[in-house]
């Protein structure tokens, strides 16, 4: 009840690119999935948060950004 | 979890009802919609020896006109209110806020009563009727009386009502002409508990100044606030963006200490009664001066 967790109706539209850096230590050149793709993404988020607005000094280093904590970032970047 | 040991009583009328209350005292529950109870008492924070369930109680279920203003039974399902064309009519407000209680699923269940008595500081409900004047009809075995909104409400998840009290009814009086209402909250995602939510309701002089305000807050302290700071801003003045915004800002200085918890701290609290606030009296500001209460496409946000 006091713990959210995104649920499917809370993901936004994703939109995907693939990129190819084959791993040298191996011949197929394949590397491992899963956590990697999870451990950016919270940090990416606040990036772009950062980027939205604008020349506030705002630096973002933690998740989750609820919109309190936001306000309080901004509240304290002023 | 399952709920402590229980015994169960399910009468057909009020009668029944009132008189199961008077015999178990502050020893029993009325049950209503159960959307708060139940949950509250499988996880044991509530244990309640006797529960009253008045489901099979026919007679509180229903919205009828009282004059111009509406009378709604204690045991209304809120999905029937949400959908009332007379609700739309006679109380937009009251209208306009069902949609951010819950979802639909638990206003189905939820009924009017529940929800008022049960008192949560984070509830629609008890802001609305606050907002709105509403008189609360409570019987017992002995009598029954009626209390004004501003007396109900006694702190969190406290009313007037006493042990033996059931609340049956609540009373809605007609606005004045050239009145208008708006509900705004915000939460973190809709059917969430709001962060902070408000509900307006202005009345006009013919001249087109501000004769009276009512704005009441929700989950900004241990019941709904009506933010009578906020209303002296208002008094007398010519309705203008700026005005709003005084009267938001005022009701963040001066109506409310909110708290702080997991989901907002103190200051952010204070920040959105601030901004919604401001944005609710615009609102019914803008619909006083159209008229009629006419609620028209709510922009959002």
């Amino acid at each position: 009840m006091d713990y959210l967790l995104p649920t499917a109706t809370d993901v936004p539209r994703v939109e995907t690119a693939h990129r190819e850096t084959p791993s040298p230590l191996n011949p197929m050149g394949a590397k491992g999935v899963g956590e990697a793709g999870a451990i950016p993404t919270g940090a990416l988020f606040a990036q772009a948060v950062e980027d939205a607005l604008g020349r506030t000094g705002l630096e973002i280093c933690e998740i989750p950004l609820s919109p309190s904590r936001l306000f309080e970032l901004i509240e304290e970047a002023r | 979890m399952k709920p402590a040991r229980f015994d169960y009583f399910a009468p057909g009328t009020v009668d029944e009802a009132l008189a199961l209350l008077a015999e178990h005292g502050d020893q029993a529950k009325p049950l209503a919609g159960g959307q708060s109870l139940i949950p509250a008492m499988n996880f044991r924070l509530a244990r309640p020896q006797v529960l009253v369930d008045l489901n099979q109680v026919a007679a509180l279920s229903y919205i009828r006109a009282n004059g111009s203003g509406l009378a709604i039974g204690a045991m209304t399902r809120q999905r029937a209110v949400e959908r009332s064309d007379l609700v739309a009519r006679a109380a937009p407000l009251l209208a306009e806020a069902m949609p951010s209680i819950a979802h639909p699923q638990i206003r189905n269940r939820g009924t009017v009563g529940g929800s008022l008595a049960h008192a949560d500081p984070s509830a629609e409900l008890p802001a609305v009727a606050l907002a709105l004047e509403t008189r609360f009809r409570a019987k017992s075995a002995t009598g029954e009386r009626w209390i004004p909104a501003g007396e109900f409400f006694k702190g969190m998840l406290e009313t007037a009502l006493e042990p033996g009290e059931l609340l049956v009814e609540i009373a809605i009086p007609p606005l004045p002409a050239r009145s208008g209402t708006a509900f705004l909250e915000m939460a973190r995602r809709h059917g969430d508990y709001a962060l902070v939510g408000v509900a307006a309701v202005v009345t006009l002089e013919a001249n087109g100044r501000c004769q009276a305000a009512r704005v009441a807050l929700l989950s900004v302290g241990d019941g709904p606030v009506l933010a009578s700071e906020a209303a002296t801003v208002l008094a007398g003045q010519a309705p203008s963006a700026e005005l709003a915004r005084a009267a938001g800002e005022r009701a963040a200085s001066r109506d409310v200490d909110p708290p702080s918890d997991i989901h907002a701290s103190a200051a952010y609290r204070r920040r959105l009664v601030a901004v919604l606030t401001r944005r609710a009296l615009e609102r019914a500001f803008e619909r006083a001066e159209k008229g009629s209460g006419e609620q028209g496409a709510v922009p959002s946000g």
